[in-house]
C-alpha cells in the first residue's frame, strides 16, 4: 500500500475542512513571517562584512556630536588601520513627504573604507573634486526621477548655512549596493563644502567610522578609544556598526516587547484552534482507523499515518503563509521606512519548522492515544 | 401570520441549549475570536494612549517656532538675535504681574536629549532635555512643581518630570547626573498633568549653551498668543520680517502631526495584525459550524419533517455563531481591558527621545472589537447557515444520529 495515497486520502476526505484548516494555518504563519523578523531586528539588525568596522558615537546622546578631532586620536590607537567620520545633514528634500537620510562625508576615506557601495570612479572623482557634489543611492534616484548633472536644493533645519538660504548640490553620481545592509535612499554631500558654510558648529560631526587591521581586536579596540576620551567634555560610545543599529532599534523598546506579547497571544489562540480541529476531524474517523487495523495495520502504523496527516495539514498552512509574509515584507518596505532591513532569514524558518511540529504534535496528541486504545469490534459496529 | 418568528426562536433556543453538547467546537470558535480581539484591543490601546498623551501636550494658544525647514524642535536653529526680534512681535501675550512692565510671554529653549540608563529594563534610551529660562513657567502655566524648587540661573541643575523620573534610574531628588562631562544636579520634580513636557527634564538655557556648545543659537521658541485668532497676525509678522526665517505651529497642531507620524506605525501593524487574525478566526468559525450543522442533521431534517421551514433553521444557525463570536468578543475586550488599561509605557516620540504614556481602553474600543467580533461571527455562520437550509428531509432523517 502506498503511503502517499493513504496520506492524501485522509487529508482531502474533507476538502472543506481541510482547506479552511490550511487557511487559519495560514493566516497564523503569516503572522509568525510578519512580526518574527520584527522582533529579530532588535538582536541582529548587523553588518554581513563582520566587525572590522566600528562607529564612535557620542555616548552622551544619539543626537548629539563629536570634535572631529577625535578622528585623529582614533587614527592612533593600535589596530586600527582607517578612520573617516559622517555627519547628519537634515533638512528637507522638495515637499518634504519623502524623507531620506543625508549625511556629510569626507570623500577621500568614506567612500574606501565602505566597498559594498558600489560606485562609478568617475562619480567618486567627481565628488572628490566638486565641492558641492552629492550623490544619491539608487532607490531615492529612482522615486524622484534624478539623473547626474541635476541640481538638488535642500531647505535647511539644523545646518542653515552662513547666507542664511537654501543648501544647493550638484547629482554627480548614483550608487548601488552589492550588499542590502546599505542604504540606498541615502544621500551623501561633501563634508569639506558643509563644514566651511555651516552657520554654526564647524568642526563637529555625528560619528567617526573605524576601519580595523583585523576582525578580531573589536571589542579591545572599543575599549581603548573609549578610555581616550573618558572623563571629558565628548565621552564616546564605540560600537560595531551591528550594535549601533541595535541601539536605535531599542528606543523602540517597549514596542518590541508588545509585539512578542502578540505574537505570543496569535501563537497561543492558533495553536490550540488548530490543534482542536484536526483532533476533531481525526476522532470522526476512527472507525475508519479500525478498519484499517482490521485489515493487519499495526498500532503504530495507524499512529504514524496520524502524525504524517496532521505534519502534512500544518506545512499545507504554513508555507502559503510564510510565502505570503515574504513578498508583503518586501512590498511594505517600499511604503514603510521603519521595515528596512528585516527579512525572513534562517532563524525565522527554524522557529517556523519548530512551529509546525509543536502544533502538529499537539493535533495528533489525543487520537494517538485513542488508537493506541482503540477496540476495533466496537469501532467497526459504529459504521 | 407570527408563525415564522415562534418557530424562529423556538429553534434558536434549542441551539443554544444544545450548545453545551457541542462545548469543544464551541470553545475553538470562542477562543479564535477572543484572540483576534484581544490583540487588536491590546495594540489600538496602545496608539490611542499615546494619541491621547500627545494631543493633549498641544494648545489652540500657544506657538511653536523653529528655525524656517524644521519640522522638529531638536533639528530647529534660531539664533538669539532673531529670537530677540521675535518678542517684539505683535500677537503675543503679555504677562500681567501688578506693579511690573508687561513681558511678553515667550520662552526661547535649547532642546537635545541624553543617553541614560531605564528604570527596571536593561539599555539606555533617551531623555528629552531643555533649556529654558524663568519665562518657561508662563508660558506654560499647566507645569508645576511637585517636589523640590524650581532652577536658579547659573547654576549646574536639573529638574525633572515625573514621568521622566519613572522612566529612567538615577533620576530622584538629590542625585547627579552627568551631561557632557558635567554634572547636574536634581534639585526639583514637576508635574505636566502628563502631557509629554512630563517625559523631560530643564535646566538652566545659558548653562546648557555652555556646555553643549551651543554659541548664539537655540533651538525653539514657545509663546502664548493674545488669542488663538492671533496666530495669522504673528505669522505675517515673521513672513514680512526679512531677518526672519520661521517655521510656525500652533502646539494643537505640531502635536497632532507628532501624534500622527509616531502611531503610525501602530495602526499599521494593527490593521495588518487583525485582517491577518480576522481571517484565521473566521476560517476556523466556518470549520466548526460546517461540524455542528452536520452533526445537527438529523434534527434538523427532523424539525423540517414537522413542518419548520427554513428560515428559521438559516437564523438558528446564525444565531448560534452570533451569540459566540459575542461572547468571545466581549471576553477578548475584557481580558485586554484586565491586563493593558492604564498601564504605562514608554514609546519613541520627539527625536528618538522616550515619552511616556498609558494604555487607554476606551468604551469605543471596547464596542468596535464586539462589533468586529460579530462581523467574524456573521461571515462565519453565514454559508453553514445555508446549508443547513438545503438539507434534504430524507436523506437526512435516514442519516445515522
Amino acid at each position: 500500500m502506498n503511503w502517499f495515497v493513504l496520506l492524501s486520502a485522509g487529508l482531502w476526505r474533507r476538502p472543506g475542512r481541510t482547506l479552511l484548516t490550511t487557511l487559519s494555518l495560514a493566516s497564523a504563519f503569516l503572522l509568525v513571517g510578519l512580526l518574527f523578523p520584527i522582533l529579530l531586528l532588535f538582536e541582529n539588525r548587523g553588518d554581513s562584512t563582520g566587525i572590522t568596522r566600528l562607529i564612535v558615537q557620542p555616548r552622551h546622546s544619539i543626537t548629539d556630536f563629536l570634535p572631529i578631532n577625535h578622528a585623529v586620536t582614533i587614527q592612533g590607537v593600535p589596530g586600527v588601520r582607517s578612520v573617516s567620520h559622517q555627519t547628519w545633514f537634515g533638512g528637507t528634500f522638495r515637499d518634504g513627504t519623502d524623507s531620506f537620510a543625508r549625511w556629510a562625508v569626507p570623500a577621500d576615506s568614506y567612500f574606501p573604507m565602505h566597498p559594498e557601495m558600489i560606485l562609478s570612479s568617475a562619480a567618486l572623482d567627481a565628488f572628490a573634486r566638486l565641492r558641492t557634489a552629492a550623490i544619491v543611492g539608487q532607490k531615492t534616484a529612482d522615486r524622484f526621477g534624478l539623473k547626474v548633472g541635476d541640481r538638488l536644493t535642500i531647505v535647511p533645519d539644523i545646518w542653515p548655512n552662513k547666507e542664511a538660504t537654501a543648501w544647493e548640490f550638484e547629482l554627480v553620481g548614483i550608487f548601488d549596493a552589492s550588499d542590502n545592509n546599505v542604504d540606498l535612499t541615502a544621500m551623501y554631500l561633501n563634508h569639506a563644502y558643509f563644514d566651511e558654510y555651516r552657520a554654526w558648529g564647524a568642526g563637529l560631526v555625528s560619528y567617526i567610522n573605524v576601519g580595523l587591521e583585523s576582525g578580531g581586536s573589536a571589542g579591545d579596540i572599543s575599549t581603548t578609544i573609549d578610555a581616550r576620551f573618558a572623563n571629558s567634555a565628548d565621552e564616546t560610545t564605540t560600537s560595531s556598526e551591528r550594535d549601533f543599529a541595535l541601539g536605535f532599534a531599542e528606543q523602540l523598546g517597549d514596542i518590541g516587547l508588545m509585539i512578542s506579547v502578540i505574537l505570543g497571544a496569535v501563537l497561543f489562540t492558533i495553536a490550540l484552534v488548530t490543534a482542536n480541529t484536526v483532533a476533531h476531524g481525526m476522532r470522526e474517523r476512527m472507525a475508519e482507523f479500525a478498519v484499517l487495523r482490521a485489515m493487519g495495520f499495526q498500532k503504530l502504523t495507524t499512529q504514524l499515518l496520524v502524525t504524517g496527516e496532521a505534519l502534512a495539514l500544518v506545512l499545507l498552512g504554513a508555507l502559503p503563509g510564510l510565502l505570503i509574509s515574504a513578498v508583503l515584507v518586501e512590498l511594505g518596505q517600499e511604503y514603510v521606512p521603519q521595515l528596512a532591513g528585516i527579512d525572513i532569514g534562517p532563524q525565522t524558518l527554524t522557529a517556523s519548522v519548530v512551529l509546525v511540529l509543536v502544533v502538529a504534535l499537539l493535533a495528533v496528541l489525543q487520537p494517538a492515544l485513542r488508537l493506541k486504545r482503540l477496540h476495533i469490534v466496537d469501532e467497526l459496529r459504529k459504521l | 401570520m407570527n408563525m415564522l418568528p415562534r418557530q424562529i426562536l423556538a429553534v434558536s433556543l434549542l441551539n443554544l441549549a444544545t450548545l453545551r453538547s457541542r462545548s469543544g467546537s464551541s470553545a475553538v470558535v470562542l477562543t479564535g475570536i477572543a484572540g483576534v480581539v484581544f490583540v487588536l484591543t491590546a495594540l489600538f490601546a496602545m496608539a490611542n494612549g499615546l494619541r491621547e498623551t500627545l494631543q493633549s501636550s498641544g494648545e489652540e494658544d500657544r506657538v511653536l517656532l523653529l528655525g524656517k525647514g524644521s519640522r522638529s524642535e531638536i533639528n530647529g536653529s534660531i539664533s538669539r538675535d532673531q529670537a530677540a526680534i521675535i518678542a517684539g512681535l505683535p500677537g503675543i501675550a503679555a504677562s500681567r504681574l501688578p506693579g511690573t512692565t508687561p513681558v511678553p510671554l515667550l520662552s526661547a529653549e535649547l532642546y537635545a536629549t541624553a543617553n541614560l540608563p531605564r528604570r527596571n529594563q536593561p539599555g539606555r534610551a533617551g531623555l528629552p532635555l531643555r533649556g529654558v529660562g524663568a519665562a518657561a513657567f508662563g508660558v506654560r502655566p499647566e507645569v508645576r512643581m511637585t517636589n523640590g524648587r524650581d532652577l536658579l540661573p547659573g547654576r549646574f541643575e536639573i529638574i525633572v518630570g515625573e514621568a521622566a523620573a519613572r522612566m529612567f534610574a538615577g533620576l530622584e531628588m538629590g542625585a547627579t547626573i552627568s551631561l557632557k562631562g558635567v554634572d547636574f544636579l536634581v534639585v526639583g520634580h514637576f508635574t505636566a498633568g502628563g502631557r509629554a513636557t512630563e517625559s523631560e527634564a530643564w535646566l538652566d538655557v545659558n548653562v546648557m549653551a555652555n556646555v553643549f556648545k551651543r554659541g548664539a543659537w537655540l533651538n525653539t521658541i514657545r509663546l502664548r498668543l493674545e488669542s488663538p485668532e492671533s496666530l495669522d497676525m504673528l505669522t505675517t509678522a515673521i513672513m514680512t520680517d526679512r531677518r526672519l526665517a520661521n517655521s510656525v505651529f500652533r502646539e494643537s497642531d505640531f502635536y497632532n502631526e507628532q501624534s500622527e507620524s509616531s502611531t503610525r506605525l501602530m495602526t499599521i501593524v494593527g490593521v495588518t495584525v487583525g485582517i491577518i487574525m480576522a481571517i484565521g478566526a473566521i476560517a476556523t468559525a466556518l470549520n466548526s459550524l460546517y461540524s455542528a450543522v452536520s452533526a445537527r442533521t438529523r434534527e434538523i431534517a427532523i424539525l423540517r419533517a414537522i413542518g419548520f421551514s427554513a428560515t428559521p433553521i438559516v437564523v438558528s444557525v446564525l444565531v448560534e455563531s452570533l451569540v459566540l463570536s459575542f461572547i468571545g468578543g466581549l471576553l477578548g475586550a475584557a481580558l485586554g481591558w484586565l491586563v493593558f488599561d492604564g498601564l504605562s509605557m514608554t514609546s519613541m516620540g520627539a527625536a528618538y527621545s522616550q515619552v511616556a504614556f498609558r494604555f487607554a481602553v476606551e468604551p469605543e474600543l471596547v464596542l468596535s472589537g464586539v462589533l468586529l467580533a460579530l462581523f467574524i461571527g456573521f461571515l462565519g455562520g453565514l454559508l453553514p447557515a445555508l446549508r443547513a437550509a438545503r438539507i434534504s428531509v430524507v436523506e437526512g432523517l435516514r442519516s445515522a444520529a
